[in-house]
């Protein structure tokens, strides 16, 4: 970064900023006067809980705010020059040419009919006239440069051929080929595994100091903030709270909305037993219910007083370059907060673990898909018969009361071992034992009993519940079924099942289209718990949720299970969240448990060189601590032909700890090699080793 | 060392049809002299600078208030920018010095930086001053000493050696002839890891040269 | 104490009336102006054939010798055809026949229509169909699909002559004719809504729940169908609606006298020339005004589904 004695003009400089859609309820204000600049080389976090304005700012930039949006007041400087009120064509011409987006979804930017290469060449030739073999030369170039491998093959193929990360490289490639000055990124590694987040993370802060360019990066994930932006603005129902560089963010939060929401956030090494999360109470207010003349987080808000109600806070600097929309910004001392009387805590304490009664036992379980193979001779059954290897040789026991969080790229096995254990798969070879009964069955031939002892809440929120019921009749139906309680007690047990979710009676007669996201996984959960299972698998439970109500959600998850002494499974890619959440922990890759061990244990040396990578992608909310840098090379290899030997060797990065480059791992199978009675690495590098490594994170 | 580095990328740019009273808003509020003028696909097409904004007297002396307002308003960027084959440009990997003595010798303050006909940056007067300053080690605070030696080949080595010996580093260093005394030449280096008694000392001790000055600079 | 619990729970409990949930259903068409206008269309002759008796002094079968093929005037406000019936007098009754009674005999008839009748059937085999093949897969799909497939093969005519031919002209043949005819486009329909709702996770939650096959299918699954399966059942009664009118113009429709729509296009036709084309007219007027009512009810019906829902 070279210094400069005169500050250069900002890239974008955005002022008082409000838009509103014209709606069913008439006009609702989306976004009000929000102001921030974007410098060259500097990355601009937006941040805040989904509803709170964030991609209607960027489309206002884009000016894609559709036929119902509109720019009522303020201006947007672009270079320089006013963009709003410019006429449709002058925008066009710019946007694509010195403003690019990138979506959270790469197929959005991508035409599935056309190679990666004429649509890179396309953005070239149409915006820059360059000539077509000049436009191709330079495309290849620039897919290197996001560190494609095999660029030249890669411009031949169609965006379906590539994997997620690969796709949201090319989308990358395309957003900088015309070398914008500006490029708006909305929640791009969102949807992708936690170690193609880390590459993806890596290239931005890269090409950003290459390229001088701004870039405006929009998430709510507060440790993919910590990593990529230079400075932050939090963004609550539509206004901005809070603005700082992203180390003063982290460490004095001014605002209650930014204190809260770190409270939210599990930070990696935390556990359930000796912290807690504190959801923020409440929840965003719609566009339309938002008060003008007030506060707008102050019925939210722990240290609100009567100013606060009745008075509009303006965004004012307490500290240089550091300011907050809060009339006690600066005065409120987060270390002193208690959380108050309206959040649902968990119940203190542990809950009890019994080692001697298993409830799961796994033993050397393997689940096989066959792929349907399109040769000629497979018609007539001659066909050589392949097979995916989704779950291949896992053994796992799960006392009673524990909870054993799974952690694993996509595409691990870690779903499809939660599926053969409810019955949805049949295990292809091996033991499968609950309670001391064989479930190695589909869910249909087994006993009502056993079904009613093992349950599931899933992951998407939105399609947990069946649209068409109510929430009573949904909670209601596993009570019917299982005969939990007789019938004349199935509408009060339902109720009861609706506190414990903490969610008031009168739900009982809503559709899920009228709950939130946070409130439909509470129904789902009640659901799950309605026939008081010994053991519930949760399948990535939070991740499609905010962060303060995933909070809130995670403490409900605890609470109900030290209340009913369940028995969890916990499968997530968040490792915060399941370092949190879990007693034990497995990391499963290509089908295998490579470690596991309890929480702790995983999480400092000895380390599998697979965990440790893992460790060292995940983005940790805190731009102060120090992490590994390790990142794995290429695609998880395909199940359906998985490397020999160690299934990891292809990417490992640990191999030359070995001697010979460790070709014993392209040969044989590694070994259980156990550090403790109970934590067990699956790797050809002695423990010895192994535990010489450094840990991943250490925070300052 | 060479223009693609040290450019300043992104640089504001104005359309041929854009107002004068436009783009003089557009240099005052963000205080830049040079601006260049880019038709579709940022390709140059011309160059405006203060000195093309400025309206000479003599014109507007037959003009009442009214018809100088009229002609301000009317006039586009067209009509007044150095136009696209005058603009002398560099290309990102013109060395720096290069690019000063096109500034010297053509007496102007900036050069568009081109890649096939399209603006990729801007260097100006300032952009390599500031080199000049990174040069000499401004940046960081510490000590500079400057050393006249004797024009001969290893006289350089000496004082490198002198400082590597103590495990110092050098944090900038450059040398020119000694103005008015020929055979000699003024070497400049920049150190912050030695107290100045220290450096002093080892300095002093080098044979044949002469500390001529040592002073702190930095930011 | 229990029961204590229960009333105070109750009482906190407002619990919207099934009335008025239903209300706000229907409240979404009246936000559709397309709706609203084909809504009037079809309510205009649902109405007309409810009050038939009450709305014309003569009955369907009711001839004047003396008044054949007259223009309307004041007495036949449609004037009458070449049997001196009056027109509007059998248009009222013949709507009754197509949305309001389904004659089984001389003396018995089912409340609702034949065009309804029909397509109510149809809906019923093609759901239970679609469902099957959507949720089972395998070789049931199979079987299924290509049996349907063979039947979308045929015109749609040329299917309505083979199965009244086969099985000769009465209105519950008709019926049974439109039932099979809209069989297989209905069974497409919900097997690909099936293939959808299939892999949503409430589905995923009552499987192992352990529910058996029949209860997913048509609590969980076809449930969730219900909103484009009613904008289609509206199409498919328009149709039904023009194939009763094509059978009774190819003279397959109901026996002669009933006042069938297409048979009476099909008889005043040969009075166009002669200078009376108010027989041909009017009915076709019917048919067409009732297609085009239940069109845009709903088009207005899918757009504000889809906007909405």
């Amino acid at each position: 970064m070279q210094t400069r004695f005169h500050p250069l003009p900002p890239i974008l400089k955005v002022e008082n900023l409000s838009i509103s859609y014209a709606t069913r309820h008439g006009e609702v204000e989306a976004v009000r006067q929000v102001s921030f600049e974007v410098n060259r080389a500097m990355t601009l976090g937006l941040v805040g809980e989904s509803g709170c304005g964030k991609t209607t700012v960027a489309f206002g930039i884009l000016d894609f705010l559709g036929p119902n949006g509109r720019i009522v007041e303020g201006s947007i400087k672009f270079q320089g020059r006013e963009l709003v009120g410019r006429s449709e064509k002058e925008l066009r011409i710019l946007r694509g040419d010195q403003i690019t987006m990138v979506y959270q979804d790469p197929m959005q930017a991508l035409n599935p009919s056309l190679t990666i290469g004429e649509q890179l060449a396309e953005v070239l030739i149409v915006h820059r006239s360059i000539p077509h073999a000049e436009a191709w030369r330079r495309s290849i170039e620039m897919l290197e440069r996001v560190y494609m491998p095999d660029a030249p093959n890669v411009m031949k193929r169609y965006p379906h051929q590539l994997s997620g990360g690969q796709q949201q490289r090319v989308v990358i490639a395309m957003a900088l080929l015309n070398n914008p000055a500006l490029l708006i990124m909305d929640e791009p590694t969102t949807a992708l595994d936690v170690t193609v987040e880390a590459a993806v993370l890596d290239l931005i802060e890269e090409l950003k100091r290459d390229f001088d360019t701004g870039i405006i990066y929009i998430t709510h994930n507060l440790g993919v903030v910590a990593r990529v932006c230079d400075q932050v603005a939090v963004m609550y129902a539509g206004e901005l709270v809070e603005c700082a560089h992203v180390k003063q963010i982290f460490a004095h939060p001014l605002h209650p909305y930014t204190q809260g929401l770190m409270r939210c956030v599990p930070k990696l090494g935390i556990t359930k037993e000796e912290s807690r999360l504190y959801p923020i109470r409440g929840r965003v207010p719609a566009p339309q219910d938002r008060p003008w003349g007030a506060c707008i987080f102050a019925p939210r808000c722990d240290y609100a007083t009567e100013r606060c109600r009745n008075e509009r806070p303006m965004l004012q600097e307490i500290t240089p370059g550091h300011s907050a929309r809060c009339f006690y910004a600066g005065e409120i001392d987060p270390s002193a907060w208690q959380p108050s009387e309206e959040i649902d805590l968990p119940l203190p304490g542990t809950q009890t673990i019994s080692e001697h009664e298993t409830v799961l036992e796994v033993g050397n379980l393997k689940t096989y898909y066959e792929q349907p193979s399109r040769s000629v001779f497979s018609l007539f059954g001659l066909g050589k018969k392949k097979h995916i290897k989704a779950v291949d040789d896992v053994s796992l026991h799960v006392p009673r009361g524990i909870t054993v969080g799974v952690v694993g790229e996509s595409g691990c096995g870690k779903s499809t071992l939660a599926k053969t254990i409810i019955g949805l798969e049949s295990p292809t070879a091996g033991v499968l034992q609950f309670l001391g009964f064989d479930i190695s069955m589909p869910v249909t031939r087994r006993d009502v009993k056993l079904i009613q002892q093992l349950q599931m809440v899933f992951q998407n929120p939105d399609s947990t519940m069946n649209p068409a019921y109510t929430v009573g009749q949904q909670i209601a139906r596993p009570l019917q079924r299982f005969k939990t309680v007789p019938p004349h007690q199935v509408y009060d047990e339902v109720l009861r099942l609706l506190q414990a979710v903490r969610l008031d009676p009168s739900y009982y007669d809503r559709f899920p289209s009228q709950l939130s996201g946070g409130e439909k996984q509470r129904v789902g959960i009640a659901r799950a718990f309605a026939s008081h299972p010994e053991l519930v698998l949760c399948d990535e439970p939070v991740s499609a949720l905010d962060v303060s109500v995933q909070a809130a959600v995670l403490n409900l998850l605890l609470d109900i299970q030290r209340r009913y002494g369940t028995t969890m499974l916990f499968i997530a890619h968040d490792l915060s969240v399941v370092r949190f959440f879990s007693d034990m922990v497995a990391v499963m890759y290509l089908g295998h448990i490579v470690e596991f061990g309890s929480a702790e244990a995983i999480y400092a040396p000895p380390y599998h060189p697979y965990t440790e990578a893992l460790l060292s992608a995940v983005p940790i909310p805190d731009p102060d601590a120090a992490q590994k840098r390790i990142r794995l090379e290429g695609n998880v290899p395909s199940a359906l032909d998985p490397p020999t030997g160690c299934v990891f060797h292809t990417r490992c990065p640990r191999r030359g700890m070995l001697p010979d480059r460790g070709k014993v791992c392209e040969v044989e199978p590694p070994p259980q090699r156990y550090n403790t009675k109970e934590h067990y690495i699956l790797c050809h590098i002695p423990l010895e080793e192994l535990r010489k490594m450094e840990p991943v994170v250490t925070s300052s | 060392m060479f223009v693609g580095d040290y450019m300043t990328r992104h640089p504001l740019t104005v359309t041929p049809d854009a107002s004068i009273v436009e783009v003089q808003g557009i240099m005052s509020e963000n205080n830049v002299r040079h601006v260049p003028v880019v038709e579709r696909g940022k390709r140059l097409v011309g160059l405006i600078t203060r000195q093309n904004l400025r309206i000479s007297p003599i014109e507007l002396s037959s003009l009442n208030v009214w018809e100088i307002t009229r002609l301000l308003s009317g006039l586009k960027v067209k009509d007044v920018m150095v136009r696209g084959k005058d603009v002398i440009t560099a290309t990102p990997d013109t060395p720096i010095e290069e690019a000063a003595r096109v500034l010297v010798t053509h007496r102007i303050g900036c050069l568009p930086v081109l890649e096939e006909g399209i603006v990729v940056g801007i260097i100006t007067e300032s952009d390599l001053l500031t080199q000049l300053t990174n040069l000499l080690g401004l940046q960081v605070p510490g000590w500079r000493a400057t050393m006249r030696v004797p024009d001969r080949v290893g006289e350089f080595a000496k004082i490198t050696a002198a400082i590597a010996s103590k495990g110092w580093g050098i944090d900038a260093a450059g040398s020119l002839p000694t103005p008015r005394k020929p055979g000699y030449w003024d070497v400049v280096i920049k150190i912050s890891a030695a107290t100045r008694d220290e450096l002093v000392a080892v300095l002093e001790q080098i044979k044949g040269q002469e500390l001529v000055d040592i002073r702190a600079t930095g930011p | 104490m229990a029961a204590v619990e229960r009333t105070l729970l109750s009482a906190i409990v407002r619990r919207p009336s099934r009335w008025r949930r239903l209300w706000e259903g229907v409240s979404i068409i009246g936000r559709s102006r397309t709706a609203m206008v084909g809504l009037a269309i079809v309510s205009f002759w649902v109405l007309m054939a409810i009050f038939a008796p009450f709305l014309t002094p003569y009955g369907p079968f009711d001839q004047d010798y003396k008044l054949q093929n007259a223009p309307p005037s004041a007495t036949h406000p449609l004037g009458t055809d070449h049997l001196g019936r009056d027109i509007w007098a059998r248009l009222i009754y013949g709507a009754r026949l197509v949305l309001i009674m389904l004659p089984i005999n001389e003396s018995l008839w089912l409340p609702g229509g034949i065009a309804l009748w029909g397509v109510f059937l149809g809906l019923v085999a093609g759901s239970v169909l679609g469902v099957l093949g959507g949720y089972l897969g395998g070789w049931i799909d199979e079987v299924v699909m290509r049996l349907l497939d063979a039947m979308m093969a045929f015109p749609v005519i040329l299917l309505y002559m083979i199965i009244i031919a086969a099985i000769g002209p009465s209105a519950l043949n008709i019926v049974l004719a439109i039932a099979i005819v809209g069989t297989p486009g209905i069974a497409r329909l919900v097997r690909s809504l099936t293939l959808d709702i299939r892999t949503r996770d409430y589905i995923r939650a009552a499987e192992i729940r352990g529910e058996s096959v029949w209860y997913i299918m048509f609590h969980e699954i076809l449930p969730n169908a219900r909103g484009p399966l009613i904008v289609d059942a509206m199409l498919r009664v328009g149709y039904a609606i023009f194939a009763m009118g094509t059978l009774g113009f190819l003279g397959l429709g109901l026996p002669p006298p009933s006042p069938d729509w297409g048979s009476m296009v099909a008889k005043g036709r040969q009075y166009i020339m002669a200078g009376s084309p108010w027989a041909a007219l009017w009915p076709s007027v019917a048919i067409a005004s009732l297609v085009v009512g239940l069109n845009l009810f709903a088009d207005g019906l899918r757009e504000e589904l889809a906007r909405y829902c």
